[in-house]
């Protein structure tokens, strides 16, 4: 070692030489990665907005011209714009809450203790009609699994879901992402009487009826995953959706007495 | 001209009788998983390939100034700066992708070939052949995913890259009224054994034995 | 305690890191020639995995996620390191790596010359850092304390020693049968593997309590 290193200006093995070299790279590296995460921030975050008003609209079966158009990032956003009139959180008893509904996370939420879960909601407009978008979040088989659930005014009558996960088996459990396990959610009802009871993933092949939705074939760990979840997390919204209901109830009433008036 | 065919020589290695994965038995660890779908499988196999270019390249050129005492930190510092570049750069350009690959990209950290190339050639080479040698065999590895994604993708979900390859009329349809076979119906499935991770384990097994069995001085005795 | 042997059993059976992630196949590969050497491994693996998962999860919880170093001072709380992650949780394990070896030496003579080869290894095993990297993708959703934490690293090294002592078990005997000459060796226990990964598929599912 010696004699290698008295040939050269600088014994590269002596601890001076170590200690400087080490500080000297992990600065330039420190340097760096802080740059370039700097910069890529902003696209990241975009990304990430993006994808979720993309789902939110997917569920009212709008922007559907997102895998065409050439700046998907700018279409999203003013489709979001147009059609997500309002957005707000609400509590376990329906009433809303203070917070930004689209920067809160669900996961987040669940951990807390009941009482202090504020649960996001998006009302889209739909030519005259206005829908109601709740966010879920569950387990799958690997990982979590999360999803968004739009209803007709009425509370009860699904329009449309959107599912995503994390580590599904694709093929398998991963097929809860495709519009053939979404598309037939459409039109499902979740109450019965005033009964909340859900959505139920059944076998494929059985009988279906008003409240029943066919699972994957194989993939039975993560469709009873979305089956959970979706009965988990609609049960908190149900506060809500009672309160949804009755100022309908009101409303329709008070539309009912003006119809008879006028006549 | 020698030099050129050394240069040949040193890239063409990495894809028979160098092989990392079939050969040498580096780096499966952190790709068998992103071999479902042949998308996740190129950009895995293009991320290696990228940084064990460049991290060949960086060491090549600063192996005469390491100190022997932390040369594995600084080997390993240097793969980890890379790393973490492409993954930030996934993360921003390519969302999708990023996201079906999650932990994995992290775990290039940890690929046997990259240390391994580092200390078997970089450390010991000029710039320019260390560069090949590392593009090289990040190529030797990737096409080994390729080809286990390939089968995988085809007979799994009867796609590549997402396009359907198999026609939709040759699939059996299940008539559901009746419980059985709808009358007319094609004759084919997808294989879902071939999805599930243990499959990949075996189609590399297939494509050691067919390697092997075309060079036979790779045999064991 | 319910949800401590939860992901424990999960992480023996279910996420096991060789046959469901295949993570830290090249020394599974390399190592299996014989059950005694393979449980060597299997041990040192276990230990650096029980010391460096709870290590990187300290790390990541109290300096690296988004807003976690609000302990140190309220300025600080808008700063996210989380893109320094995975420098530090393989520094971390090389560093431990390092340091479990010096203290095996100085006070289990024993211990070392059995562990002793196999613990520069282990720096670069893919199980290790993959443990960390699981770990943080799965912090709040699936492990919300440190007690998780632990069984989630207790686990998947046991599963990981499991599975090296199986196919080494398997390998020893694999020596009196008639594989074809091309399979020898590294085909056959890639094969082999994946039958194994096929029969802990059956564990699927499996929740020991609610």
């Amino acid at each position: 070692m010696e004699k290698n290193s008295d040939k050269k200006k600088i014994n590269i093995n002596s601890n001076i030489y170590t200690i400087v070299y080490s500080i000297v790279i992990v600065i330039i590296v420190a340097v760096l990665l802080t740059i370039a995460s700097t910069a890529l921030k902003p696209a990241q975050k975009l990304n990430i907005k993006i994808e979720k008003q993309e789902n939110i609209l997917k569920t009212v079966g709008k922007a559907k011209d997102a895998g065409n158009v050439k700046d998907k990032a700018a279409y999203i956003e003013q489709e979001y714009e147009k059609y997500i009139v309002e957005s707000y959180l609400v509590g376990l008893n329906g009433n809303k809450k203070d917070g930004d509904a689209f920067t809160t996370e669900l996961k987040a939420e669940l951990v807390k203790p009941a009482a202090e879960r504020s649960l996001p909601i998006f009302v889209c407009q739909d030519g005259d009609s206005l829908r109601y978008v709740v966010q879920l979040y569950g387990k799958g088989l690997w990982g979590p699994i999360w999803g968004y659930v739009a209803f007709k005014s009425d509370m009860n009558t699904i329009v449309g879901v959107v599912f995503d996960h994390e580590g599904e088996t694709p093929g398998l459990g991963a097929e809860i992402t495709t519009e053939g396990f979404q598309t037939p959610f459409a039109g499902k009802q979740i109450f019965s009487g005033n009964n909340l009871t859900s959505i139920t993933i059944q076998k494929p092949g059985g009988t279906s009826n008003n409240h029943t939705v066919d699972g994957i074939s194989g993939g039975t760990i993560t469709s009873r995953g979305v089956q959970t979840m979706l009965a988990d997390n609609l049960k908190l919204y149900n506060g809500f959706f009672n309160k949804m209901k009755s100022e309908n109830e009101n409303k329709l009433i008070e539309t009912n007495e003006n119809n008879t008036s006028d006549e | 001209m020698s030099n050129f065919k050394n240069g040949l020589k040193i890239f063409t290695a990495p894809f028979n009788s160098g092989n990392p994965v079939t050969v040498l038995v580096l780096g499966i660890c952190s790709a068998l998983a992103v071999t479902v779908k042949l998308q996740p499988a190129l950009v895995m196999a293009l991320s290696v390939t990228i940084v064990t270019g460049f991290s060949n390249l960086i060491i090549s050129f600063l192996r005469n100034t390491i100190p022997n005492s932390i040369r594995i930190i600084v080997q390993l510092l240097v793969i980890a700066t890379l790393v973490i570049l492409v993954n930030e750069i996934l993360k921003a350009y390519v969302y999708d992708v990023s996201k079906q690959l999650s932990v994995y990209v992290g775990l290039i950290i940890t690929n046997c070939i990259l240390m391994g190339r580092l200390e078997a050639f970089a450390l010991g080479n000029k710039p320019i052949p260390s560069f090949i040698d590392g593009i090289a065999n990040g190529m030797g590895y990737g096409v080994i995913l390729v080809v286990v994604a390939f089968f995988r993708e085809l007979f799994g979900s009867g796609t590549l890259l997402g396009i359907k390859i198999i026609p939709e009329s040759w699939y059996v349809v299940v008539d559901k009224s009746t419980g059985y076979i709808a009358e007319g119906s094609g004759f084919y499935l997808n294989n879902g054994l071939v999805i599930l991770p243990p499959m990949a384990l075996i189609i590399v097994g297939c494509i050691i034995w067919v390697h092997r069995s075309i060079n036979k001085d790779l045999q064991d005795k | 305690m319910e949800n401590f042997i939860n992901i424990f059993v999960q992480s023996i059976f279910i996420d096991n890191m060789i046959f469901a992630y295949f993570l830290g196949m090249c020394s599974y590969l390399a190592v299996s020639k014989s059950v005694k050497t393979a449980n060597g491994l299997g041990i040192a693996v276990t230990f650096v995995l029980l010391i460096t998962v709870p290590v990187n999860y300290l790390l990541n919880q109290y300096v690296l996620s988004e807003g976690a170093l609000k302990w140190a001072s309220q300025s600080l709380g808008g700063i996210d390191l989380s893109f320094l992650s995975f420098i530090v949780f393989i520094a971390v394990i090389a560093w431990i790596v390092q340091v479990v070896e010096m203290v095996v030496e100085k006070f289990a003579p024993a211990l070392y010359n059995q562990l002793g080869i196999f613990l520069p290894l282990i720096a670069v095993n893919c199980a290790i850092m993959g443990a960390s990297l699981f770990m943080q993708q799965r912090v709040g959703d699936e492990y919300h304390s440190f007690s998780d934490i632990l069984a989630f690293a207790l686990g998947s090294g046991i599963g990981w020693w499991l599975a090296i002592v199986g196919i080494a078990a398997i390998r020893e005997k694999m020596k009196y049968s008639n594989v074809p000459k091309p399979l020898r060796g590294l085909g056959i226990s890639f094969m082999i593997t994946g039958l194994m990964a096929i029969a802990f598929m059956s564990f699927m599912g499996i929740k020991l309590i609610n």
